[in-house]
């Protein structure tokens, strides 16, 4: 039987044959069928060694423990809000994990601190197999976000948004002198110091969306943000 | 009178023309266009996302739930938009040749909702909406082990053939069988299979590898256009 091989980075498609080695592991995103290693979805392949996954271009977002999120809040209840992250699931994040202070939850009202509409940046601290997904606020890095803009984008494209060690965005963030934070979920939220960088911002994640799949971003980046 | 030739000229074992387009429907999670011939059919995907009411969700499982309806203009005489026996029984045929294909394992208690619109109906719309409803599901980026493909396949008289049109399935004086085929290839299953009409043993096998034979085409075209979204 003749042998198939693929190149690193090469675009599949769901269901396409992607090695018939028995040598070769199937990794993320793949799996076997007799001799066959077939791709459970779109996207570029790439190949580690014997191990063989696929880095997809689609798709949904689903949390893993850690995640550092933008979510809305969309209910208030009596001692915590539902979230929502951009998961199949709403979140759920209880009183008391709103902050690092001690709350007493008889005493305070759920309204005074959270509304429905407020945007806030979360950490996943439970997701389970039965999607009993909850997370939390406390530490420093965690609060409500109070003005700037909310900007989404395909959440398997933050990896390329975020770039090498934080590369993309610390240039993005250097040239408009501006904050941003970034979730795995694709939520983007941003503040510049003036109208003008903002604009900017959003164009270099358009960008982003647009081009994720392909080489050569840095440098299309830098002539927009010039 | 015997059918030796074709009404639109094509060989017995040859398909008509196909056109697909992925990601038609921005607000769908995915989405693609079908075109065999003069049958043009929609679909969109939307999820995974919660399932409500609670009581249809399923532990450590996702519900797959589809949606077909032909659109009133679909047909030469109006197609009363209510949904009937045959609306029913289809998107129940649908979702049934589609479930195999699915991880449905990474869904517990989600659902993933395909609705499959027919714009245009000239026989073969059920494996039409197959085909553009396995292309949405790629194109939202479902974990899938194939994309699975349909056509019909059938018989007038003696002669077996390949991807009947409405004026083939309505030729007169003569014994017209059609079939619904959906094949997936990697599981090498049949996932599909409905019959309409008298066939021989002998012609029944031929239909159907014909029929296996034509599905292997379409999904090779279905990679391409997929593909084709990203270079």
């Amino acid at each position: 039987m003749e042998k198939i091989k693929l190149e690193n980075k090469e675009i599949v498609v769901t269901g396409q044959i992607m090695s018939n080695d028995m040598g070769i592991v199937p990794g993320k995103n793949t799996f076997r069928i007799g001799e066959k290693i077939i791709a459970k979805q779109t996207g570029l392949s790439e190949i580690k060694g014997v191990v063989m996954k696929i880095i997809p271009l689609t798709g949904t977002y689903t949390p893993e423990y850690n995640d550092e999120v933008v979510g809305k809040i969309i209910e208030t209840q009596s001692s915590g809000w539902q979230v929502d992250i951009g998961a199949p699931h709403d979140a759920y994040l209880p009183m008391t994990e709103y902050s690092l202070a001690y709350i007493d939850t008889r005493r305070t009202d759920a309204m005074d601190l959270l509304k429905k509409g407020d945007m806030v940046f979360v950490r996943v601290i439970k997701y389970t197999q039965t999607k009993n997904l909850l997370v939390s606020m406390k530490g420093r890095r965690y609060s409500k976000l109070k003005e700037g803009i909310i900007k989404k984008i395909t959440p398997q494209k933050v990896p390329r948004l975020i770039g090498k060690r934080g590369s993309m965005i610390t240039l993005i963030k250097k040239a408009t002198n501006s904050n941003m934070l970034v979730g795995p979920n694709g939520w983007i939220w941003l503040k510049g110091n003036t109208v003008e960088n903002e604009l900017k911002i959003v164009k270099s994640i358009e960008l982003v969306e647009a081009n994720a799949h392909k080489q050569g971003l840095t440098e299309k980046m830098e002539k927009i943000l010039k | 009178m015997v059918y030796k030739k074709r009404y639109d000229g094509r060989k017995f074992d040859e398909m008509r023309k196909m056109k697909m387009e992925v990601g038609v429907i921005d607000n769908a999670d995915g989405s693609a266009v079908f075109q065999i011939g003069n049958t043009k059919v929609i679909a969109g995907v939307y999820g995974p996302k919660i399932l409500h009411p609670q009581r249809l969700r399923q532990e450590g499982k996702g519900v797959l739930r589809v949606h077909y309806r032909m659109m009133p203009f679909s047909v030469s005489e109006r197609k009363n938009p209510r949904p009937g026996r045959r609306d029913i029984e289809l998107s129940k045929v649908i979702k049934e040749s589609l479930e195999s294909a699915i991880f449905l394992e990474n869904f517990g208690g989600s659902v993933i909702d395909i609705h499959v619109y027919v714009v245009q109906g000239d026989a073969g719309t059920r494996c039409a909406c197959v085909c553009a409803a396995s292309l949405a599901l790629a194109d939202a980026g479902i974990p899938m082990n194939d994309l699975v493909a349909g056509v019909a396949s059938g018989s007038v008289g003696e002669q077996v053939l390949l991807d009947l049109t409405y004026d083939e399935e309505h030729v007169e004086n003569e014994d017209v069988t059609d079939m619904a085929i959906a094949y997936n290839e990697n599981l090498d299953k049949v996932t599909l299979l409905q019959m309409d009409g008298n066939i021989s043993e002998k012609n029944m096998v031929k239909a159907l590898e014909l029929g296996i034979k034509g599905c292997n085409i379409i999904k090779k075209e279905m990679q391409k256009v997929l593909k084709k979204r990203y270079e």
